[in-house]
C-alpha cells in the first residue's frame, strides 16, 4: 500500500510540476551560454555549477510541499489516525526525493544537446560528480520539506527560494576574498555543491574542466556532508516532538565534522589530474595511432590523414615513422619522439573547422613528422627567428605534398614559398637529404637557422 | 462484500460502554469548554445538540483524540484516555468528520479517500473495497474519479462522510455532516446514519433538530459543556409538553423547553 | 480606522511587515559589511526580490467568494492596496539604503520594486496569491543565473534584465514601468485568482 501512496504522491504532489518547471529554468540556463561545453566533463561541471538556481527552486518545491498539511486545513484529521507522522511523511519525501533526481537527471540529459561532442570522453569520474548533484537536489527537497513544516507560512517557500540563492551566491563571496573560483581558496568551499573548477592552469591555456577531477577525498566529504543534511532534513520534518526535532540536526554537526576532517587545505588540493583522461589508447588496425583518452572523439576523423601521412614520409624519407601518437597541445612540452612514431599535436578541444583532412595532413607533415620545439620559438611569436623558423617547417609540408606550402595567413607564408622554389631547385637527392637533415634537427631540438639548412647555400649544403 | 476480519475485531468486547465520560474537563484555548461532563453511550446513532459556544465540538475534538482531558475521566471502546496511552489502537477504530473539514485539492476523490483509509492503518488488502464501498455509501461513485478541487460543497461534505466512515469505525464522530448538503442527500444521509447506527456508536454533532429527530436513535443535549439531557427522541418531544415553546416540531419545542428548565434551575 | 485595521489582519498584514522589515535591516547590514561590488549589487537585487515578494501574502482574503460577494468596490481597493503595499515596500528599502552606505541607487531600488510588484500582482492574478512570488522569484533566479554582466543589447535582452540593469538604461526603466502598470491594472481589475 505504501507503494500506492507512493505514487498518488508522485502524481499529485507538487513533485511532477516543480521537476518540471527546475530543469526547464536549468535548461533555459545552460542554452542561454553562448558556448556549448567543450567535454562531457565541462558539461557534468556545468551542472554542477547550475546548482546555484536549481537548489533554491528545488528547496522552494519542498517547502511549498512541506506547507501543504497546513495549507489544506487536514491537521486536525490526520492528527487523530493512527499512523504516525513519520510514517505518513515518508511516501510524500520518497516523491519528492524522486522527482530531485529525476530533475536534476533530465537536465543533464536535455543539456547534452548543447554538448560539442556527445561522443566524447566521458570519464568514471564524472559519476561521482552526478551522483552528488542529484544527492544534493535531494538534501535541498528534504531540508525544504522541514522548513516549510517548522515555519507553514505562504512567504515561507519565496523566502527560502531567496535565502538558498543568498546562500550559494554571496555567503561564499564573503567567507574568502578570492571566492571559490581560485585555487588558493579554502577546502571549506566544498561545503557548497555548486561546484566551480578553479583556474588551476595558470600560465598555460585553460583546458577547462575535461582533464581533471576531484579527489576520491573530496568527493566523499562532500557526499557525506550533503548526505547528513538530507537526513536531517527527513528526520526534522518527521519528528513530531520538539526534542526529537534537536535531535534530529545531530547528523549535521557529525556530517559537518566528518567533511572538515576529510577536506583538504585548499581547492587545488582537491581538483587534480585526471590520469586516466590523458592516457594513450592506440588503435590496433593500420594506421596505429595512439590518442589521449580526452581526445578519442577525433579518432575518426584522423585515420585517413595518418596514413597517407605515414606512406608519403615512408615513400620520401628515410627512417620514416610507422605510427601517430596525438599530444594535447595545451599540455605540450619538449619531449621528442621516438624515431618510429610521428607526434601530432592537437588542441584539446579542436574544432572540426581544424580536423578537416588536408589542415590535418599538412600538420602532420610540418618539419618532416615532427613537432615544433618549443625551445627554439622566439620569445615574441612575431619575432624574425619564429618566422624563419615556421617558414622552414611549412616549405617542407609543400615538399612533401608536391604543392604549394600551406598558408597561415602570417609572414611565414611568402618566405615557405620563398624556400620551396629554392629547394626545388637543387638536384632530387639534394632535396631529400635537406629535408632529412631539417627533420634530423627537428628531432633533436638542435639549434640553428632551419631556413638555412633547407635552402643555406654554402655551410649546409 | 467478503473482507478479511481481524483478531481485534472478533474478540468480545470487554468494555461496558463505547465511549464513557466522567466528570470531564476540556479545554479549549484558555476557557474550559467541556467542564463535569458525564455522559455514557453505546452502539446508536446520538445526536449532540446544544447552543453554540456549548462545548459539541470541544467534546466531538476531545473523544476524536485531538484535545486530551484536562480533568476527569474519557473512556473510549474500554481504554482511558490519558496522558502516556498510545492511541494508536483507539485510533483505528475512529471515524471523524471535523467541523472544517480540508482536504488535498490536486488528489481525486479516491484517492483522497484511499489516503485516509491508509492513515487509518487499514490492512493494504481491504483499502481498494473498502474505499469502492464508501464512496458507494455517500453516492459518490460517478465523481470517483473526478479531482477534489472541483466538487461542491455538498459533495465535499460527503467525501468527508465517507473517509470518516472508511475503517468501518467502532466510534464515528461526524461534526456538522449535513451542512452544505441538500433537501435528497440529506434524507439518504439519514438512511445512511441509521444503518451505521445498529453496529457502531455514531456521534453527531448538529444544529439541525430536526436531523436529530429523524435519524437518531439517542439524542444527547449540553450546555455550557455539562450533560443536559440523555434521551430517545420522543423523549425530547414529549419534553416541551403543553408549554408554548419557540420551534416548529415537537422536538425545537422540546429542544428549547429543555435548555429553558436548565437555566432556570441554574439561576436559582 | 478599526475597518482599516481589520482589513490589514485580515490581510495577514502583519507578517509581510516582519518580512520586508527584516529585508530592509538586511540591506543596511550587508550595505556596512559586504565590499565586492558585484557581491553588493546581488544582495540589493536580492533583498528587493525578497522585499515585495512579500507582499503577496495580502492579496487575497482567507476566504475569496465572501470577498467577491462582499458589497464593496473592489477595483480602486485593490488598486489602493498593491500601490500602498508596493510604496511600503520602497519607502522602507529605502531609508535603510540611505541610513547606511547605499548598495544600490533609489532610481534602481524604484525601478525594481515597482517591476517587481508588477509582477507580482500579475503571479496574483494568474496563479494565486499564494503562488504569485513564482513569477518575479523565477524571472530574477534566471536572469541572475544565466548573465555574468548586464547586457547592453540586444534589445531583448535588455528588457529581459531589466532588474539588473544600471539605472540609467531607459529600456529597462520603461520595461519595468510597463510591468508594473500592467500587472497593478490587472490585478485592480480581476483579483486574485482563487
Amino acid at each position: 500500500m505504501g507503494g500506492r501512496i507512493l505514487r498518488i504522491e508522485l502524481l499529485r504532489s507538487v513533485a511532477p510540476l516543480a521537476a518540471l518547471l527546475i530543469a526547464a529554468a536549468g535548461l533555459f540556463v545552460i542554452y542561454a551560454g553562448n558556448l556549448p561545453e567543450a567535454s562531457w566533463m565541462d558539461l557534468v561541471v556545468r551542472q554542477r555549477t547550475l546548482l546555484v538556481l536549481i537548489l533554491p527552486l528545488a528547496l522552494g518545491a519542498g517547502a511549498w510541499q512541506g506547507i501543504r498539511e497546513r495549507r489544506s486545513k487536514v491537521e486536525e484529521l490526520f492528527h487523530t489516525t493512527p499512523r504516525p507522522r513519520w510514517r505518513r511523511v515518508l511516501p510524500t519525501a520518497g516523491a519528492m526525493a524522486i522527482a530531485a533526481v529525476a530533475t536534476y537527471l533530465v537536465t543533464l540529459a536535455g543539456a547534452t544537446g548543447h554538448l560539442q561532442h556527445a561522443n566524447g570522453y566521458l570519464p568514471a569520474s564524472a559519476g561521482p560528480l552526478i551522483a552528488i548533484g542529484a544527492l544534493s537536489m535531494v538534501a535541498a527537497v528534504w531540508v525544504g520539506l522541514a522548513v516549510g513544516a517548522l515555519l507553514p507560512s505562504p512567504l515561507t517557500s519565496p523566502m527560502v527560494v531567496v535565502a538558498g540563492f543568498v546562500a550559494l551566491t554571496l555567503v561564499p563571496n564573503m567567507i574568502h576574498p578570492t571566492g571559490p573560483g581560485s585555487p588558493g581558496s579554502p577546502g571549506g568551499y566544498l561545503f557548497f555543491p555548486n561546484l566551480q573548477v578553479p583556474d588551476l592552469n595558470e600560465g598555460k591555456v585553460d583546458t577547462g574542466a575535461a582533464l581533471h577531477m576531484l579527489t576520491g577525498r573530496a568527493n566523499l566529504a562532500q557526499a557525506l556532508w550533503l548526505l547528513a543534511l538530507a537526513v536531517a532534513g527527513l528526520a526534522l520534518h518527521a519528528a513530531a516532538r520538539p526534542a526529537t526535532r534537536l535531535a534530529a540536526l545531530l547528523p549535521i554537526a557529525l556530517g559537518a565534522v566528518v567533511a572538515v576532517a576529510l577536506l583538504p587545505a585548499n581547492l587545488a588540493a582537491a581538483w587534480v589530474d585526471n590520469p586516466h583522461a590523458t592516457e594513450l589508447t592506440c588503435t590496433t588496425d593500420q594506421p596505429r595511432i595512439c590518442i589521449p583518452r580526452a581526445q578519442s572523439h577525433m579518432l575518426d576523423k584522423l585515420r585517413d590523414p595518418a596514413g597517407q601521412a605515414l606512406s608519403i614520409l615512408d615513400s620520401k624519407l628515410p627512417s620514416a615513422p610507422v605510427a601517430v601518437t596525438v599530444q594535447i597541445d595545451e599540455r605540450a612540452d619538449d619531449t621528442r619522439p621516438a624515431a618510429d612514431t610521428l607526434l601530432l599535436r592537437l588542441e584539446l578541444n579542436a574544432s572540426d573547422a581544424a580536423l578537416t583532412r588536408d589542415r590535418l595532413l599538412a600538420r602532420m607533415l610540418e618539419g618532416g613528422g615532427v613537432p615544433l620545439c618549443l625551445s627554439l620559438m622566439g620569445r615574441e611569436p612575431t619575432s624574425e627567428t619564429t618566422t624563419r623558423y615556421m617558414a622552414a617547417r611549412l616549405a617542407v609540408v609543400g615538399w612533401l605534398l608536391d604543392r604549394e606550402p600551406p598558408q597561415r595567413g602570417g609572414p611565414e607564408g611568402a618566405l615557405a614559398i620563398a624556400a620551396l622554389g629554392a629547394l626545388r631547385a637543387l638536384p632530387a637527392d639534394q632535396q631529400r637529404a635537406r629535408v632529412t637533415a631539417l627533420r634530423d634537427a627537428e628531432r633533436g631540438c638542435l639549434t640553428g637557422d632551419r631556413l638555412d639548412l633547407l635552402t643555406g647555400s654554402g655551410t649546409n649544403g | 462484500m467478503v473482507r478479511a476480519v481481524s483478531t481485534a475485531e472478533t474478540a468480545p468486547t470487554t468494555y461496558g460502554w463505547t465511549i464513557q465520560a466522567e466528570a470531564l474537563r476540556v479545554r479549549a484555548g484558555r476557557r474550559m469548554a467541556v467542564d463535569g461532563l458525564d455522559l455514557s453511550v453505546d452502539a446508536g446513532v446520538h445526536g449532540l445538540l446544544g447552543p453554540n459556544g456549548a462545548g459539541k465540538t470541544t467534546l466531538m475534538r476531545s473523544i476524536a483524540t485531538v484535545l486530551r482531558p484536562a480533568g476527569g475521566t474519557l473512556t473510549l471502546l474500554g481504554e482511558k484516555v490519558s496522558g502516556r496511552l498510545d492511541l494508536r489502537g483507539i485510533r483505528r477504530q475512529i471515524g471523524y468528520l471535523p467541523q472544517e473539514f480540508g482536504f488535498y485539492r490536486r488528489f481525486t476523490v479516491r484517492e483522497f479517500i484511499e489516503y485516509i483509509a491508509w492513515l487509518k492503518e487499514m490492512p493494504a488488502a481491504e483499502i481498494p473495497g473498502a474505499v469502492q464501498r464508501a464512496i458507494e455509501r455517500v453516492g459518490l461513485t460517478d465523481r470517483a474519479q473526478d479531482r477534489m478541487k472541483t466538487l461542491s460543497g455538498g459533495m465535499v461534505r460527503r467525501v468527508g462522510i465517507a473517509q470518516a466512515i472508511v475503517n468501518d469505525p467502532a466510534i464515528l464522530l461526524l461534526d456538522e455532516p449535513t451542512a452544505g448538503l441538500d433537501p435528497e442527500q440529506r434524507m439518504q444521509f439519514r438512511a445512511l446514519l441509521r444503518e451505521l447506527g445498529t453496529d457502531t456508536c455514531v456521534v453527531v454533532s448538529t444544529h439541525l433538530v430536526e436531523d436529530v429527530a429523524a435519524a437518531c436513535t439517542d439524542v444527547v443535549l449540553i450546555d455550557n459543556g455539562r450533560l443536559v439531557f440523555q434521551g430517545v427522541p420522543a423523549d425530547l418531544s414529549a419534553a416541551a409538553g403543553d408549554e408554548a415553546g419557540d420551534g416548529d416540531s415537537a422536538a425545537e419545542r422540546g429542544y428549547s423547553a429543555i435548555l429553558r428548565r436548565h437555566r432556570d434551575k441554574q439561576v436559582k | 480606522m478599526r475597518a482599516l485595521a481589520l482589513y490589514l489582519r485580515s490581510r495577514a498584514v502583519p507578517a509581510t511587515v516582519a518580512v520586508v522589515l527584516g529585508c530592509a535591516v538586511a540591506l543596511w547590514a550587508l550595505g556596512r559589511t559586504v565590499d565586492h561590488p558585484l557581491a553588493r549589487a546581488l544582495a540589493a537585487i536580492l533583498i528587493t526580490l525578497a522585499a515585495t515578494t512579500a507582499i503577496s501574502h495580502g492579496l487575497a482574503g482567507p476566504d475569496h467568494d465572501l470577498d467577491t460577494t462582499a458589497a464593496i468596490a473592489w477595483p480602486p481597493r485593490r488598486a489602493a492596496h498593491i500601490i500602498v503595499a508596493g510604496a511600503a515596500v520602497l519607502g522602507l528599502l529605502a531609508a535603510a539604503a540611505l541610513a547606511g552606505e547605499p548598495m544600490t541607487s533609489i532610481g534602481q531600488l524604484l525601478r525594481n520594486v515597482a517591476g517587481l510588484t508588477g509582477l507580482v500582482a500579475f503571479g496574483a492574478v494568474v496563479l494565486g496569491a499564494a503562488r504569485a512570488p513564482l513569477i518575479p522569484v523565477l524571472w530574477t533566479l534566471l536572469v541572475l543565473g544565466s548573465v555574468p554582466e548586464p547586457p547592453a543589447r540586444p534589445t531583448y535582452k535588455v528588457i529581459f534584465t531589466w532588474m539588473v540593469q544600471p539605472t540609467d538604461n531607459r529600456t529597462a526603466m520603461l520595461a519595468a514601468t510597463a510591468i508594473a502598470v500592467s500587472g497593478i491594472l490587472g490585478y485592480a481589475m480581476l483579483g486574485s485568482r482563487r
